[in-house]
């Protein structure tokens, strides 16, 4: 059935396979940039990475590459940031990375863009208008955020130990550039975990109260290449199919994501991570089936469909209608447990060595306060958190 | 007539949250949650004139805030038409945010506690019927809806 009314943007330009990188000269030509600010983060510096976007962009200089993004990037380093760029001069943004770095970029896009200095001066939703034009080029490096299509960047306040939510379309990239040489030295565990946030995004956004019909071709989508990609990419990180089509789910479910927002396994796993720094994609892996049970009567029509493509049509076709949707569950559980054997995936938190039971009361207290908890079918209270945080643990 | 109608029902909803802190404790810890000092405040349109609250956690209880005043966290419709809708009970707070029918300005975490206690409001404010199409989970009522309209009317 149709929403009764719904948005849909996604005005991102994708590159994606065969020497894409070797596409960012042109594209920052196109976009009139000439000193771009590049960043990225220490370990892709280490690993070469870096040097790959650098040698991309040949007959342009860069005018400042920063590359001290930490994982969980804060207000502080968004500021610090944007003070660079209007000291160096810069004209536009290059990010290479996961989806601190890239979220980062957004933050520093919109203070550029709009005249700020602080972030957190900008906090809301749908509030801002395009401002100032920054060119940006996302390059990710990981197959999870889907930062480098969705309208959303989450940036640490690490004073209050939460995740600040930043919703705007002006907060979209021009260019996302997915090539499968920046995302191949990601280790088996990284792999899993972020490919299991891919997962969440698709799932979330499928059955979430803003999903609607083109959203929810961009979830299935998703969701069939993750099925079909993600244990080989884990098994095979040199495997270049694998690694190209877990680069595209996650593209695909950010952009399903960004049009119908995720729902109570972000609002949870934001506090999680916010609180005991636990990895998104581990609180997501962690998470997503938990939750799932917790919504199962609520969303019965809409996981008995998600078997279809989370199971294939056989399994789909042998199950009963009313067993459909938690056997839809289940194969979330089966993908993790595999994924765990492979490579370490945690199963429960914790398994992550950073949750303590007595942890548990106040990420419940954080996680209902979290903006993705609207968006969420059925009504979550602290709680039901904390019930199903304790079933995770 | 659609401005009337908002004024009519955002003097309700302001008036029945300070009923409900007093009398239903769900509500009133929600409040108890937010940090002291919160204000929150709804615009019905981004036009000027427009109906428009705002609302104080205050050290006594919920109050109305200068309008005047940019308030913590601000709440946008995007039009008078889509203000009645949510107002009216048509559309729940969720499905108007599903439907990007208006913008919010400040820090998200900080409305969640306003936006439930105005679910609880709401959920004694309509008849049960009607709550029940809106909202995800309805209040378990501590005083009967008639109650908090008269309560609301002679502002006790």
């Amino acid at each position: 059935m149709l929403p009764a009314y719904y948005e849909f943007q996604n005005a991102v330009k994708i590159c994606s396979g065969l020497l894409a990188l070797d596409r960012l000269s042109y594209e920052l030509h196109s976009l009139h940039a000439k000193a771009p600010l590049v960043l990225s983060d220490a370990t892709l510096r280490k690993l070469g990475l870096l040097d790959h976007v650098l040698s991309a962009m040949p007959d342009i200089t860069p005018a400042c590459v920063y590359t001290d993004i930490p994982a969980d990037s804060g207000v502080s380093v968004v500021d610090h940031i944007a003070q660079l760029y209007r000291e160096n001069e810069c004209d536009s943004i290059v990010a290479a990375g996961g989806g601190s770095v890239l979220d980062t970029a957004k933050g520093v896009a919109l203070l550029i863009a709009q005249g700020a200095s602080h972030i957190k001066s900008l906090m809301g939703c749908d509030t801002l208008d395009r401002g100032h034009r920054v060119p940006y080029i996302a390059i990710p490096t990981t197959a999870g955020t889907g930062s480098e299509v969705t309208a959303v960047a989450v940036v640490s306040d690490p004073v209050h130990q939460v995740k600040l939510e930043y919703i705007s379309t002006h907060l979209m990239p021009d260019v996302a550039i997915l090539d499968v040489r920046m995302t191949q030295s990601l280790p088996p565990r990284i792999t899993a975990s972020t490919g299991m946030d891919a997962l969440c995004h698709a799932i979330e956004a499928f059955s979430s109260t803003q999903k609607n019909p083109l959203s929810d071709a961009y979830a299935i989508a998703s969701i069939r290449l993750i099925m079909e990609n993600l244990e080989k990419a884990v098994r095979h990180p040199h495997d270049k199919q694998a690694r190209l089509a877990m680069a595209n789910a996650s593209l695909l479910a950010g952009s399903a994501f960004s049009n119908s927002m995720v729902g109570g396994v972000h609002a949870i796993g934001h506090a999680t991570g916010g609180l005991c720094h636990v990895a998104h994609g581990d609180a997501m892996a962690i998470l997503l089936p938990y939750v799932m049970r917790f919504n199962e009567d609520c969303l019965q029509d809409i996981y008995s469909e998600l078997l279809l493509y989370l199971g294939g049509p056989e399994l789909y076709s042998q199950t009963a209608p009313a067993r459909r949707a938690r056997e839809a569950i289940h194969c979330v559980r089966r993908l993790a447990k595999r994924l765990n054997r492979i490579s370490g995936l945690p199963l429960r938190l914790q398994d992550t060595g950073r949750v303590k039971a007595e942890d548990l009361p106040l990420i419940a207290e954080a996680a209902v306060n979290d903006g993705a908890m609207i968006a969420n079918r059925k009504a979550i209270t602290q709680k039901d958190a904390l019930k199903i945080l304790m079933h995770a643990y | 007539m659609k401005a009337l109608i908002c004024r009519v029902i955002l003097f309700f909803l302001y008036r029945g949250m300070r009923v409900l802190e007093v009398y239903d404790p769900v509500l009133r810890q929600e409040l108890l949650d937010l940090p002291q000092g919160l204000t929150f405040g709804i615009r019905t349109s981004p036009h000027p004139g427009a109906p428009s609250i705002v609302l104080v956690n205050g050290a006594k209880g919920l109050r109305k805030g200068k309008s005047w005043e940019m308030p913590h966290v601000l709440i946008t419709f995007k039009s008078l038409s889509l203000a009645v809708r949510v107002l009216i009970g048509l559309d729940s707070i969720a499905d108007a945010y599903a439907q990007h029918s208006f913008t919010l300005q400040g820090n998200i975490n900080a409305a969640m506690g306003f936006v439930r206690a105005m679910e609880i409001t709401e959920g004694y404010l309509f008849p049960s019927f009607w709550a029940k199409r809106i909202l995800k989970r309805l209040p378990k009522k501590r005083i009967p809806t008639l109650g908090v309209y008269v309560f609301a009317l002679l502002g006790l």
